[in-house]
């Protein structure tokens, strides 16, 4: 079976939930397992996140998440015209090692992704943000 | 968002709901300390009834733990879910805060 859908959304957190609705349709017609409907929704979700946070410097930014899905490969899109910003090498990386009270915050959201993620890839196309990633099922 | 907090032997147990995201992970944050209140206590978050977090909720539990450390207490988790304790173990929390298997378990350890 393939499955496909593609949303607009503006840079504002609670597009989360918008896109929760479309993940819950697609999540119970393919019967995801609960593990890797889990992960889909994170990866989304850190990079949303991301262009909210970083990318999205106005309401003007238009943001388009796509999926599509096989019996195999779930890939999701996300094209955005915000200022350039690559989260595989524009993000800080992780302190995963010191203790509590040295640990420093950030990072965390794109070291997640690329240990949940099969493979993604950035470009930087027409003025616009472009990163895909799969996973498989 | 629902965080279902109480104070059992002056510990804070707290069992989040459903989520904690990037829309939600400030008010768990600040409902979290405010239960704790300005003294401090050690806390129990018990994920149970808990099926999502993202970095988003990992930040306001690694603050949280932090400034539990600060008042002598201790953060602890319990219940998680498999998925959600992957990426506990992803992000390195699972090296500075405890997570135990259930709730009894928490609660002994908290106790001993």
């Amino acid at each position: 079976m393939n499955t496909a859908f593609s949303i607009d959304l503006s840079p504002d957190a609670a597009e989360i939930e918008r896109i929760n609705s479309e993940l819950d349709m697609v999540g119970q017609a393919e019967d995801w397992p609960m593990a890797f409907d889990y992960n889909i929704r994170l990866v989304i979700e850190e990079l949303f996140m991301n262009i909210v946070m970083h990318g999205a410097k106005n309401d003007k930014c238009e943001i388009e998440l796509s999926l599509e899905s096989n019996s195999e490969i779930v890939k999701i899109t996300i094209i955005e015209n915000g200022v350039a910003f690559n989260p595989l090498t524009d993000s800080s990386a992780p302190d995963l090692e010191s203790d509590l009270s040295e640990r420093a915050i950030g990072g965390l959201g794109v070291h997640l992704i690329r240990n949940l993620v099969d493979d993604i890839d950035y470009k930087r196309v027409s003025g616009r943000n472009s990163i895909s990633f799969s996973k498989r099922k | 968002m629902e965080i279902n907090a109480e104070h059992v032997n002056g510990l804070l147990l707290a069992k989040p709901k459903d989520r904690i995201d990037g829309t939600n992970s400030r008010v768990f944050e600040e409902s979290l300390v405010e239960a704790i209140g300005d003294s401090g206590c050690s806390v129990i978050l018990d994920f149970e009834e808990l099926h999502y977090i993202s970095s988003a909720g990992l930040r306001a539990i690694l603050l949280t733990a932090k400034k539990v450390k600060n008042t002598q207490g201790q953060l602890v988790l319990c219940s998680l879910t498999e998925p959600i304790k992957e990426v506990f173990e992803l992000s390195g929390f699972d090296k500075i805060i405890p997570i135990y298997a259930n709730r009894d378990e928490a609660l002994a350890a908290l106790s001993s």
